[in-house]
């Protein structure tokens, strides 16, 4: 008998597992495929090794602004799919060492669940007392006539040794559809960008949509909103999309990526234990991350939602301590989202509209970059931190960075709000000089309307 | 010296506990403040931590036994002493403790410096005695939390220190004028949150009403009446709609006719008065009072008018109604109402009701459910009228429709008579003429 069965060895059981053998559990792992899930084979690690190839691409190329003139004589794909394999690989040895060295059990195989206390693996039947769910997700075709044949799938790009002329990116543009299309533009690729919704990040503030959309249009990169890919053709080059929207419009690519993700539930048992999805197919927790059956936890990507590598990990450390015998809440509201485009995005919390839609009455603090003095140096200027923060009390309610290194300056607003500092507390923080860092200080002085380095409103 | 661990006993109503983990296995050492067993009660689960170091000698009471507040259910000793085995159940020194780990539960604000065992030094101990204080106040800065001399003579001097608190939750308190030091804090280290003052201030709002009213006099009395009735009867209520077309017409009629005298006001109610009485001449059982082990049927109707005052409701009775006529209905029905008003009504005028009428038409009720005026049998409630399609022979036209409810006392009338009786007062109120046959 196992005190935690945790199926899935992504970033979310992964953590799950080892916290819950800290917290003297029996545990095993169960896991099919390889470890490290979406995350470290196909997800957040290959991508951001593609990124930095194309920052250091972009570098060079705008090498000459600070007197480096500089050419690219060859990109080598291969050396990039490589590095990725090796990286991807280093990580997963580290994780099942790190499994090994917590005593968890890892076994290779398929899980079934057979009741809310037994898991079938291989037609062993496994007990646990509690479950841990961390199946993750995988990619969706949409169903759209004709799509199949010209998809381009998010895992083929990381595997890619050339770069296609053209890929349309469509549907509702989330983090995974923008940082595609900033890696294949920056490698020659002509990207066309069509937003189902009226903006791309829908869930994001509408500022940081705009910044990203305007920083798209000057890379070159075609952004179109309120668009449906009706079907898609075989043309002469490539395939012809047929859009539907504010007109109806054909665009020529050489590829349609595919990107969408569902959550993976099944052939798991669900059904038969009668776990309850959400409409968007993910399993359905409470905030204790406890399923409609007593006992099983679910964490990560096969919940829905954000569908992020660090939701996952720290909805696992919640999700072990409760199978443990706690009874935590999960504090899904200081999840940050942390995207690698250029510029950078780092938000967590809500945004502008959120907050006023739940009829709070919000004050607005900006700072952009363009006057920061690390950002001049560098010259990357593009950006600002805003800050929304509750009139009444200066809770800070969301912060949303667009900028340089905005993926790392959001760790600092997680933590003020986790440790409900105020926006006026934020504001007397001190930060080293020259850093980006200042300007969420600054950001933060604006929202208590004393910015020292903003013109006086 | 071997030390024996007893269940603890967790706040006052804390009778026994159940053991469901053992954390450390016989012949474990154990720290001070580790966690040795976990226990469960009717109200929460929780950690106990070993008050002594050394070794686990003997688990007394495995996990899965539930046993009273007291019971040893360990020993531990010190490495190298084997103190004699304990067997069977027996009782020590009853530890009162506060839960170890993971504070109250959720939702169940504690009130700050409840009975708990406090580790101190016997120096300290000494000190808080001959200074009267709480010792369980004092925060201990030695070894494992130990409460040291100084440390209760800097509480002495110093008073408590202030309770860790976020920034915001700070703020909201300030603003909202609430004592942090009142607040239990659930965060990290008992760091009050956001979500800890907000809970205090929801208690607070029931706790600190804007107003408080006293409960006596009038509204004390008919708060008695009201819970007696509820309490001492079976009450069932019927409900009936009535056409009162023709009644609304008569009335007009009668409105007509003595318009020149300013001296006579007849209302609605006062026809219902009228036709009530007459009706419950002809349904004896309904006018009747519960006296003891007497059911006392009564000859007249002693009619009492619900009237509703600032401060509460009287009840004036209209003595022998089913004698009197329409206008003299009305005018005493009004004269009584005036002089409850000005709080000018005689005992006499209060007494003697067999039957109770309360009409809320003014406040545009539709219908109710009447509460009996002890020991009458029964009481009509009388809601609004209203203009509404109504079928009226064979079509579908504009009638006054009301609601007539009859509450009643099970135990004196069933529900077949009664029914019979506002089946028949619905037919008068209908048709007003009918209490000339």
């Amino acid at each position: 008998m196992y005190d935690v069965i945790v199926i899935g060895g992504g970033p979310g059981g992964y953590a799950a597992a080892i916290r819950a053998s800290q917290l003297d559990g029996k545990v095993a792992l169960v896991e099919s495929a390889e470890v490290g899930g979406t995350c470290v084979n196909r997800g957040c690690i290959p991508t951001k090794i593609w990124l930095h190839a194309a920052h250091l691409l972009q570098g060079i190329r705008t090498g000459d602004e600070f007197g480096i003139k500089a050419s690219v004589q060859e990109l080598d794909f291969q050396t990039i799919v490589h590095r990725k394999n090796g990286v991807s690989g280093d990580i997963r040895m580290g994780m099942e060492g790190l499994l090994g060295n917590n005593n968890v059990e890892i076994i290779r195989d398929w899980a079934v669940l057979k009741s809310p206390k037994e898991v079938n693996v291989n037609g062993t039947i496994l007990e646990a007392k509690k479950i841990i769910l961390a199946t993750g997700s995988s990619l969706s075709v949409p169903d759209v006539p004709g799509l199949e044949e010209a998809a381009l799938t998010t895992d083929q790009v990381l595997e890619m040794t050339e770069v296609p002329a053209s890929v349309l990116i469509w549907g509702a543009l989330g983090p995974i559809e923008v940082e595609m299309a900033t890696l294949l533009n920056i490698f020659g690729c002509k990207v066309v960008l069509i937003s189902e919704s009226r903006r791309l990040l829908p869930r994001e503030d509408g500022e940081t949509s705009q910044r990203l959309a305007q920083g798209f249009r000057e890379q070159g990169v075609e952004v179109l909103s309120r668009f449906t890919l009706e079907s898609v053709q075989k043309s002469e080059r490539g395939y012809t999309c047929l859009l539907s929207g504010p007109e109806e419009r054909t665009v020529d690519v050489e590829k349609v990526l595919i990107s969408s993700r569902k959550p993976n539930t099944a052939n798991l048992g669900l059904e038969q234990l009668g776990l309850r999805l959400k409409e968007d197919d993910g399993i359905q927790v409470n905030e204790q991350l406890e399923t409609s059956v007593d006992g099983i936890y679910a964490i990560g990507d096969v919940t829905g939602g954000w569908m992020l590598s660090h939701a996952s990990s720290s909805m696992a450390i919640t999700a072990a301590e409760n199978a443990m015998g706690n009874s935590r809440k999960f504090s899904s509201h200081l999840v940050p989202r942390a995207i690698w485009t250029l510029p950078e995005v780092g938000a967590v919390g809500l945004s502008e509209e959120e907050a006023e839609q739940q009829g709070l009455d919000v004050k607005v603090g900006d700072f952009p970059y363009s006057i920061n003095g690390l950002a001049m140096s560098r010259n990357e200027m593009d950006g600002a931190v805003k800050i929304i923060s509750d009139a009444r009390y200066g809770e800070i309610l969301g912060v949303h960075i667009v900028g340089a290194h905005a993926t790392e300056l959001v760790g600092e607003a997680v933590l003020a709000m986790q440790l409900e500092a105020t926006a006026r507390e934020l504001a007397k923080s001190i930060r080293a000089h020259p850093t980006f860092s200042e300007n969420v200080v600054e950001a933060a002085r604006d929202a208590a309307r004393w910015a020292l380095y903003l013109p006086r409103q | 010296m071997p030390v024996n661990v007893t269940m603890p006993k967790w706040g006052l109503t804390m009778k026994q506990g159940k053991i469901t983990k053992w954390f450390k296995e016989e012949g474990d050492s154990v720290q001070q403040g580790e966690e040795l067993f976990e226990v469960e009660t009717e109200k929460i689960t929780n950690k106990v931590e070993a008050a002594d170091s050394g070794i686990l000698f003997q688990i007394v009471v495995p996990a899965g036994t539930t046993v009273p507040v007291g019971t040893i259910v360990a020993v531990i000793a010190e490495p190298g002493e084997q103190p004699e085995r304990i067997e069977g159940l027996h009782m020590d020194e009853v530890v009162e403790a506060a839960p170890s780990a993971g504070g109250p539960p959720a939702g169940a604000p504690e009130i700050r410096g409840d009975t708990r065992f406090v580790l101190a030094t016997p120096a300290a101990r000494r000190l808080a005695k001959e200074l009267e204080m709480d010792l369980s106040l004092v925060p201990g800065t030695g070894p494992g939390g130990r409460i040291t001399e100084s440390d209760v003579s800097k509480y002495h001097e110093e008073g408590p220190p202030p309770p860790k608190i976020t920034p915001l939750a700070n703020e909201m308190a300030r603003q909202a004028d609430l004592d942090v030091s009142s607040i239990v804090g659930t965060g990290e280290g008992g760091k009050i949150t956001k979500e800890d003052v907000e809970r205090a201030m929801a208690v607070r709002i029931m706790e600190e009403p804007a107003q408080s009213l006293p409960f006596t006099g009038m509204r004390k009395a008919i708060a008695e009446n009201m819970h007696a009735s509820l309490q001492n009867t079976a009450q069932l209520t019927l409900l009936s709609e009535v056409d009162v077309t023709e009644m609304v017409e008569y009335l007009d009629l009668i409105r007509e006719e003595h318009k020149k005298e300013e001296t006579v006001r007849v209302s609605l109610n006062d026809m219902i008065i009228l036709i009530t009485s007459r009706v419950l001449k002809r349904f004896p059982v309904m006018n009747s009072t519960l006296v003891g082990e007497e059911i006392l049927i009564h000859d007249g109707v002693n009619m009492g008018i619900a009237v509703a005052l600032p401060e509460g409701l009287i009840v004036p009775v209209i003595h022998a109604a089913h004698k009197k006529g329409l206008l003299q209905i009305a005018q005493e029905a009004r004269e009584l109402a005036q002089k409850a008003r000005q709080g000018t009504l005689t005992v006499d005028e209060v007494s003697g009701g067999t039957f109770t009428l309360t009409n809320l038409s003014m406040f545009e009720v539709d219908g109710f459910t009447p509460i009996l005026r002890s020991p009458e049998t029964g009481i009509l409630g009388v809601g609004r009228v209203k203009e509404k399609p109504a079928v009226y022979r064979g079509e579908i036209s504009i009638r006054a429709m009301m609601f007539a409810s009859l509450t009643f006392d099970h135990r004196v009338v069933d529900g077949a008579p009664a029914a019979e009786f506002l089946k028949t007062l619905a037919r008068c109120l209908e048709h007003p003429t009918l209490v000339m046959t």
